[in-house]
C-alpha cells in the first residue's frame, strides 16, 4: 500500500463524522427544501421506519443469523405503546419506553431457547415466534382488538408542539432513527461487534477462545428487538391504527431485501437498502401491476452486479477513480471483501 | 466497475420502462375540465384479483361517460380522470396510497377494494371528507352514522342473503338446519355474523361454525367435523371457488347430498372442473356468468375488447362510478363532497350488469350508505351452472 493511500485511510474516521453531521444537516434541512410537502414527507417517515427496522435487524445479523421475528417485536412495541395509551392515557412517551422493555423482556426469554439453533433452524424457530406474536395479537381479541386492530392511536404533544403535524412527526421519527443507526454503528465498532462478528464468522472457534457465545446472541437478539419495539412505538402512533397484519412475516422479509439490497457488512448497508427500495418502490406505484415486476428486476439486477450491495458503490468508484491501492493484489483482495462481513 | 456501469444502465432502462409503463393523461384531458377520481386498489399480491376487476370497472365506466361527452356539473361539461395506485392489499400501503391521491393529487373521491385497504384509508379519507365507495363486508364498527362519506357499494353477504335465502327455501322446503365454514380471520368471523342473523331472520337453527386456515388443502376433518351436527344445508363465506370447490367435494364424498351456498365464490368453472357430478346442488349468489340483457352483453363485450377479459365480478362492480357520476349531476358541485354524498344514497340506477342498483341501510347500519341490487344466483344441476333467480333483495322491514 503506498503513502496516499495510508494517509487517505488514516483519515477515514473524520470523513464518516463530516458525512455523519452532513447527513444529519440536509435531514434536518429537509421538510423546508420540499415546502414542507405533506405526501413527501410521509415518504420520508416511512423512509425513517424502514431504516429503523432493518438496521436492527442487521445487528442480528452480525452474529450470522436472520431473525424473522423481527417484526413481531416491532408489533410488541407498537401494542405496547398503543395499549398504554388507549387503556392508561398515557402518551407516546411512556409507550416508547415501555414498548422497548417489553420488547426486550420477551426478547430474552424467548432468545435462550431460540438462540441455541442454527441455520434452518433458528429460521424456522424464529418464523414460529414471528406468528406466534401475531396470532396472540388476533386472538386475544378483548385485549389487543383481534384482527381488527386497535383504532385511533394519536400521536403526543410536548408542549406546545402538536406531532400530529406531519413535520414535527418527521423529526421525532428522524431522531428515532438516528438514535438507532447510531447505537448499532457505534455498537458495531467497539469490542463486543467484534466478538458478534466473530461468532459471526466461527462461533465453534470463538467458543474456543473463551468467549460465551450464548451470552452475547442473547444480548444482540434483545438490543435488536428492543430497538424494533421502539420503533413500533412511533409507527403505531404515526399510523394512529395497527392490527396484526402489519407486523407479519412480510414486514421481516422486506427488512430483510433491505439489509441484502443495500449491503451485508457495514450498518450502512441497511440505511443505504432502506431508502433506495422504498423511495423506488413508491415511484413505481403509478405503473400499477408492472410495478411488482420492476421491482423484482431492480432486485435481480442489484443483487447480479452490485453482490456486495449499495455500499460498495463508493468502495468500488474509489478504487476505480483514484486508483487506490494500486498493486492489483491487494486491490483484489479488498475487492474480495465486499459483501463477505466484516473482517 | 463494469458491473456497477451495467448496473446503472440496466437501472436507467428500467426508468425508462417506467416512464413508458405509467399513465399519462389521456389525450385531450388537458384541455377539459376534469374531475378526479383515485383508485386505491390492490394490483398485486393475494387478493389483486378484485383489486384488477375493480379498476377495471371504473376505468371503463370513466371511458363510456368520456366519450358522451362528461359529466354535466351544472352548466359544464367534465371528463372523468382516473389515478389509480397499487397499495398490495396492506393497510400501512392504503394509508400511504390514500395520503398521495389526498395531498399531492388533490382527489376528493376514492374507490377501494379489500377489508384491510379499506380500513388503512377511512383514517385518512373520513377526515378529509373524502368520498370513498368501497368493497368491504365486515368492519362493521368502521361504517355507519361516523363514517358520513363511505359507501360500501358491494352488496355483503348479509344483503345477499335475502335474495338467495328466499330462493334456497323455495328450492330445498325441508331445510331447518344450517352449519357455517369460513376462514380464520376477521372476514370469516364478520362473515359468520351475517350468516347468524340471517339464520335467525329466515327460522334455520345455527349449528355453528368451524374455521379454517387460508392454507388448508385438505378439508375433509373440517367437513366431518360439520357434517356430525347433521345440517341441512352448508353456507361458505368469503370462500373463492377453489376452496369452495375443495369443501363441496369433501361434503358430497363424505355423504352429504345438501345445498352448499357460498356467497364469495362467484363463478362455477373452477367447482365444476374439481367436482363434476358432486357438484351439483351448489348455489352462488350475485354470479351472473351469461349475461341476459343488451346492455349486459354490451359491457361483456366492451371489457373483452378492452382489457383481453371480462371478469364478471368486474361487471359486478360497473355501477358505481355512474351512479357517482350521476350524483355529480343531481348535486351540481363535486368539488362539496357532503352534497355528493347526500345526493348518491338517493341514486336509483337501471338496467346496469347488476339490474337496478342503488344505497340503502338506514335501518340497519344508521345511513344510506350501502349497495343493494338484483342478485343473479346460478345453481348448478346436471354438471351445468344456469342462472336459476334472479331477485332483489327482498329486504327486511326497517332495513
Amino acid at each position: 500500500m503506498n503513502e496516499k493511500s495510508k494517509t487517505l485511510l488514516r483519515n477515514r474516521p473524520s470523513l464518516v463524522v463530516l458525512l455523519w453531521l452532513a447527513g444529519i444537516a440536509l435531514l434536518l434541512a429537509f421538510p423546508f427544501l420540499i415546502n414542507q410537502e405533506r405526501y413527501i414527507l410521509h415518504v420520508a417517515i416511512v423512509v425513517f421506519f424502514n431504516i429503523c427496522l432493518a438496521t436492527s435487524m442487521w445487528l442480528i445479523w452480525s452474529l450470522g443469523f436472520v431473525s424473522f421475528a423481527h417484526a413481531g417485536f416491532m408489533g410488541i412495541g407498537a401494542y405496547t405503546s398503543a395499549l398504554f395509551f388507549l387503556r392508561l392515557g398515557l402518551p407516546l412517551w411512556f409507550g416508547v419506553i415501555a414498548g422497548a422493555l417489553v420488547g426486550a423482556l420477551i426478547a430474552m426469554v424467548v432468545s435462550l431457547p431460540l438462540m441455541r439453533t442454527r441455520a434452518v433452524y433458528f429460521f424456522m424457530a424464529s418464523w414460529a415466534v414471528g406468528e406466534v406474536i401475531k396470532r396472540i395479537f388476533a386472538y386475544y381479541r378483548g385485549f389487543f382488538g383481534g384482527w381488527e386492530g386497535l383504532f385511533r392511536i394519536m400521536p403526543p404533544k410536548l408542549g406546545p408542539l402538536d406531532f400530529a403535524n406531519r413535520t414535527a412527526y418527521y423529526y421525532l421519527a428522524m431522531v428515532l432513527m438516528v438514535l438507532i443507526v447510531l447505537v448499532v454503528y457505534r455498537l458495531n465498532k467497539t469490542r463486543t461487534g467484534w466478538i458478534f462478528w466473530s461468532i459471526h464468522e466461527a462461533e465453534v472457534l470463538s467458543s474456543h477462545v473463551g468467549i460465551h457465545a450464548l451470552k452475547y446472541k442473547v444480548a444482540a437478539f434483545t438490543i435488536a428487538s428492543a430497538l424494533a419495539a421502539m420503533t413500533g412505538a412511533l409507527y403505531a402512533h404515526y399510523h394512529t391504527y395497527i392490527n396484526p397484519k402489519s407486523f407479519d412475516i412480510w414486514t421481516s422479509e422486506f427488512a430483510l431485501v433491505h439489509i441484502i439490497v443495500g449491503g451485508l457488512s457495514t450498518a450502512a448497508g441497511p440505511v443505504l437498502g432502506a431508502v433506495f427500495l422504498t423511495i423506488i418502490d413508491e415511484l413505481l406505484r403509478p405503473t400499477e401491476f408492472y410495478r411488482i415486476v420492476i421491482f423484482g428486476v431492480i432486485l435481480i439486477l442489484t443483487v447480479l452486479f452490485l453482490p456486495g450491495g449499495l455500499e460498495s458503490i463508493p468502495k468500488r468508484l474509489r478504487l476505480r477513480l483514484w486508483k487506490l491501492p494500486e498493486d492489483k493484489d491487494t486491490q483484489k483482495s479488498i475487492a474480495g471483501a465486499f459483501g463477505k462481513g466484516r473482517k | 466497475m463494469r458491473r456497477a456501469l451495467l448496473f446503472v444502465a440496466g437501472l436507467l432502462v428500467l426508468l425508462i420502462a417506467f416512464g413508458a409503463c405509467s399513465r399519462g393523461t389521456p389525450s385531450g384531458m388537458i384541455q377539459d375540465k376534469v374531475i378526479k377520481i383515485g383508485g386505491a386498489v390492490p394490483l398485486t399480491g393475494a387478493v389483486a384479483y378484485w383489486g384488477i376487476c375493480t379498476d377495471q370497472a371504473w376505468k371503463d365506466g370513466a371511458e363510456v361517460i368520456n366519450a358522451r361527452g362528461g359529466v354535466k356539473v351544472g352548466n359544464q361539461n367534465y371528463k372523468l380522470q382516473i389515478i389509480t395506485y397499487d397499495h398490495k392489499g396492506s393497510t400501512p400501503d392504503a394509508q400511504t396510497v390514500t395520503k398521495r391521491l389526498i395531498e399531492q393529487d388533490k382527489v376528493k373521491y376514492i374507490y377501494n377494494q379489500a377489508a384491510a385497504g379499506t380500513i388503512g384509508m377511512l383514517e385518512i379519507s373520513e377526515p378529509a371528507k373524502v368520498l370513498t365507495s368501497v368493497a368491504c363486508w365486515g368492519y362493521l364498527e368502521h361504517y355507519g352514522k361516523d363514517f358520513p362519506y363511505h359507501f360500501r357499494s358491494e352488496m355483503s353477504d348479509y344483503e345477499q342473503g335475502f335474495a338467495y335465502m328466499p330462493f334456497v327455501k323455495t328450492k330445498y322446503p325441508g331445510i331447518k338446519k344450517a352449519a357455517f365454514l369460513g376462514p380464520d380471520d376477521k372476514d370469516g368471523y364478520d362473515c359468520y355474523y351475517s350468516y347468524q342473523r340471517l339464520m335467525k331472520y329466515y327460522d334455520v337453527q345455527d349449528l355453528g361454525v368451524e374455521y379454517f386456515q387460508w392454507e388448508t388443502t385438505d378439508f375433509y376433518p373440517l367437513v366431518t367435523k360439520t357434517l356430525q351436527k347433521k345440517p341441512d344445508m352448508i353456507i361458505t363465506s368469503p370462500t373463492p371457488p377453489g376452496i369452495t370447490a375443495s369443501i363441496v367435494k369433501a361434503a358430497r364424498e363424505l355423504g352429504f347430498k345438501g345445498p352448499v351456498v357460498s356467497p364469495g365464490a362467484s363463478e362455477t368453472k373452477t367447482i365444476l372442473e374439481v367436482c363434476g357430478e358432486q357438484a351439483d346442488g351448489v348455489v352462488l349468489p350475485v354470479t351472473l356468468e351469461t349475461p341476459q340483457t343488451q346492455s349486459q352483453k354490451d359491457l361483456a363485450e366492451r371489457f373483452k375488447k378492452r382489457f383481453g377479459e371480462f371478469n364478471l365480478y368486474a361487471g359486478n362492480l360497473s355501477w358505481w362510478v355512474y351512479a357517482l357520476a350521476e350524483a355529480f349531476t343531481v348535486a351540481g358541485t363535486f368539488e362539496d363532497t357532503t352534497k355528493v354524498a347526500d345526493a348518491l344514497e338517493d341514486v336509483v340506477l337501471k338496467d346496469t350488469y347488476v339490474g337496478t342498483a342503488r344505497y340503502a341501510g338506514e335501518g340497519a347500519y344508521g345511513i344510506k350508505r350501502q349497495g343493494v341490487y338484483d342478485c343473479y344466483t346460478m345453481l348448478i344441476e346436471d354438471q351445468k351452472g344456469f342462472l336459476a333467480d334472479v331477485r332483489f333483495p327482498e329486504l327486511p322491514p326497517g332495513y
